[in-house]
């Protein structure tokens, strides 16, 4: 396998490629954001139809109160850990390979929590009644319970969504100046010196900004691994046979991390082709990020596995039937689904050929995702459909059309946004991959590798 | 002897178990992230191995305690789920299996290691059982810390707890391997010197896993504590309010404040004695930690000093000479 980069790779080309990536994509991209945007625009007639009808027309009633569009909220907000998982984490552990991809892996956080933010709303039903949900004290004369993780839930997801938009926009900087000074005028041009700044380059420019950056990423990774483990409060908190487990905020953090890293290498095969990025987003970088995806699957695959062992070995008879439910009832086909999608079909990453093979990672990607948003369904639906209650165990659970149809639109409006991003900012960052080169080539002349 | 003397005993395999096999899967872990100061601590790790035999001996006098270690063994109750798998055969017999599978699986290791640069065959053959290592290392440990520590009281159970254990016992290697390459260091017993920048490295790693052992370790507590189920909570308060509520809140504080508090700064990080003393500090809460989780599950036992100074008196003896023979025998150790 080759580098991760080409070291003799000029800065000027870097700049050109990365820049034509904003004006000439791939008429692919036209075709994504075309069918994004119908799949959005039939989310939108959806909740324009249940806020007419009711909730009744997604089918969620007693028991089944949270359905998919909790899961699906779930489901987005693990996606969000992409960006800190590439950008903070890996930057904290000198991973320089990460330059080249983590720009777009910091976007997709961003939109990811934009994207789960909706379902909130879709799930509340009475959009005019959202106010009151915001958890603060109180000129309303409501006094928000702060011992329950829903207000945690709020509270952490409104955090880390302004924290994300923050660290995403302190990184692009130094490259929207770059914008600013290579393009023509025009609106673009306009935004780019808005946002750059003042940008110039100067010594005192970049130490502060290293220090912020690095400042900004020290505090995102407690905050992003907090809010996931309060989504998993949501469930660990109660008393409901198959959520009252231990394990649950390290599983859902896993989980969000394995969703996060699937997600990036199909968005990573995605704009690899769309913008011509090849050069950039090489296949060595792909490998390494199946490699990280095939170990955080396995961690995923034993938090898993000392659930159901700890549920079995338990003498809480409510869980045991939960469990049982879920390998041998309705739900089944969506259980084993999870099982074979995020346990078993990632044992293909540890292969080499795979790694490496894009068609192959790209339909493994999916699958993978597929598994992470069955696991979320899996750990919302059974619960309700087989409580302590006998009279929850005999009601129809199966979600309408409308409530697909949200999931469905979701992805759309997600695309939308991601690509509409990639159009307007450049998504591999130029100053980055220049230091990536840079310091390749420093390494290669004098002889080592660099790292520790 | 009673209960609590002899949960001294179990300890000290817990302890022996942990080190001798720590050495393993942080060097193979450091070899599949590609980590070049691997090098550095291969022949350490190595030498920790031959606690192993002491840690199989351990292990058949604790089985052959019967309910001295297992208090459950003929008291099981009738609401206790899956009775066929606490049965004594079928705990003896998957952990000496366990045991002694992990030898195998090590000691193969350890030679593939040594040959590792013969050829690329060889490298390959290498890192094909260096990537079987964190797998069993982690499923082994997750059946150590069941069998021994939480279904002493078959009627609790967390899914978290295995993980923690790993976790903590981890941390505790990590701060044992700081603490000794010091002394090697300082006394000029080594052939080569380890460099200068190994602990700051294994500093930072400390750092990570008083993270991740204290979110582990919230996680359970808070998870049970919400949950106010008596089945769960009586043990948590019984080690907390109990008789070793001394060692519970200062298992908290070494293992969790000491080392937060000073490795978040850079310059202890960088500084050997800050670096020392939070390593001790990790070695004595996991020792309180795992004392509590065997002996503290009713909260009343005492407190036994004698079965310390002398149980963990000879097997820190024969630890020390096993692992000495081993290094000169390594040839790590100047003549």
């Amino acid at each position: 396998m080759g580098k991760d980069i080409r070291e003799d790779i000029s800065w000027a080309k870097i700049n050109t490629d990365v820049l034509k990536s904003l004006e000439s994509p791939r008429p692919l991209y036209w075709v994504i954001v075309g069918v994004a945007l119908l799949m959005f625009l039939g989310g939108v007639s959806l909740e324009a139809y249940q806020y007419r009808q009711g909730m009744g027309v997604a089918n969620l009633n007693n028991p089944h109160v949270w359905g998919l569009f909790i899961a699906t909220f779930i489901f987005w907000i693990g996606m969000s850990h992409s960006g800190t998982l590439l950008s903070a984490i890996l930057h904290l552990m000198h991973a320089d390979w990460r330059k080249p991809i983590y720009r777009f892996a910091e976007a997709m956080t961003t939109f990811s929590l934009m994207t789960a933010g909706l379902f909130v709303m879709v799930h509340l039903g009475r959009l005019w009644q959202f106010y009151y949900s915001l958890p603060y004290p109180n000129e309303r004369g409501l006094w928000p319970n702060f011992q329950s993780p829903l207000l945690w839930d709020a509270m952490a997801i409104f955090t880390y969504l302004s924290s994300s938009v923050i660290f995403l926009f302190i990184g692009m900087i130094p490259d929207l100046a770059i914008c600013r000074d290579h393009l023509h005028p025009g609106w673009r041009k306009k935004l780019y010196t808005v946002l750059a700044l003042g940008w110039e380059g100067t010594d005192r420019q970049w130490r502060n900004f290293r220090v912020t950056y690095l400042t900004v990423a020290c505090y995102l990774i407690p905050l992003a691994v907090s809010v996931h483990s309060i989504v998993a409060s949501d469930f660990a908190m109660s008393q409901q046979p198959g959520w009252h487990v231990t394990s649950f905020p390290p599983y859902f953090v896993a989980g969000a991390l394995y969703s996060g890293c699937a997600a990036i290498i199909t968005l990573f095969i995605i704009l690899r082709y769309v913008f011509k990025f090849e050069e950039y987003m090489t296949l060595p970088i792909l490998k390494k990020t199946a490699r990280l995806t095939f170990a955080i699957a396995m961690v995923w695959t034993y938090l898993n596995a000392i659930e159901f062992a700890s549920v079995w070995y338990s003498h809480d008879q409510a869980s045991k039937d939960v469990l049982i439910q879920k390998a041998t009832g309705p739900y089944a086909f969506a259980w084993w689904g999870m099982i074979i999608c995020g346990s078993v079909v990632p044992l293909a990453l540890a292969f080499k050929k795979v790694q490496t093979n894009i068609p192959m990672l790209f339909s493994v990607s999916l699958l993978l995702n597929l598994g992470m948003w069955l696991e979320r369904w899996m750990i919302v639906a059974p619960t309700f459909s087989h409580g302590y209650y006998p009279w929850t165990w005999d009601h129809d659970q199966w979600p309408s059309f409308v409530q697909w149809g949200m999931v469905f639109a979701s992805f759309g409006w997600f695309t939308l946004l991601f690509m509409i991003f990639c159009k307007v900012f450049p998504s591999v960052s130029m100053y980055e991959v220049k230091e990536m080169v840079y310091h390749r080539s420093l390494a290669s002349k004098m002889g080592g590798k660099g790292g520790h | 002897m009673s209960y609590y003397d002899w949960s001294v005993l179990t300890v000290s395999f817990l302890v022996v178990l942990s080190l001798s096999l720590g050495g393993v899967a942080l060097t193979a872990t450091l070899h599949l992230v590609g980590a070049r100061w691997q090098c550095e601590i291969r022949p350490l790790a190595k030498s920790l191995f031959a606690l192993l035999p002491l840690a199989f001996v351990l292990l058949l006098v604790l089985l052959a305690g019967g309910s001295h270690t297992f208090p459950w063994l003929g008291h099981l109750g009738s609401d206790v789920h899956m009775p066929g798998w606490y049965t004594m055969p079928l705990l003896a017999a998957r952990e000496i299996i366990g045991l002694l599978f992990m030898g195998y699986l090590c000691s193969v290791y350890l030679k593939r290691q040594e040959v590792a640069d013969r050829s690329e065959a060889d490298k390959e053959s290498f890192h094909n059982v260096a990537t079987w290592i964190p797998f069993f290392y982690v499923l082994y440990g997750t059946m150590v810390s069941w069998d021994f520590e939480m279904t002493l009281m078959p009627s609790w159970h967390s899914a978290i707890y295995g993980l923690q254990n790993i976790i903590s016992n981890f941390g505790m290697f990590l701060s044992f391997l700081v603490v000794w390459v010091f002394f090697l260091n300082a006394g000029g017993k080594l052939r080569a010197n380890v460099k200068d920048h190994i602990p700051n490295y294994i500093a930072q790693m400390l750092f990570a896993f008083t993270l991740l052992w204290v979110y582990t370790f919230f996680a359970q507590y808070l998870t049970i504590w919400y949950g106010n189920l008596p089945d769960e909570t009586d043990r948590i308060y019984a080690m907390q309010d109990g008789n070793y509520t001394f060692l519970w809140w200062s298992m908290i504080f070494l293992k969790f404040v000491i080392p937060f508090v000073t490795l978040c700064f850079p310059g202890p990080r960088h500084s050997l004695s800050a670096i020392n003393f939070v390593a001790v500090c990790i070695i004595i809460g996991t020792l309180f930690e795992r004392f509590n989780w065997v002996a503290g599950m009713d909260g009343k036992g005492t407190l036994p000093l004698l079965a310390v100074v002398v149980v963990g008196g000879a097997v820190a003896t024969i630890g020390f000479h096993l692992v000495r023979s081993a290094m000169r025998k390594n040839q790590i150790l100047k003549v």
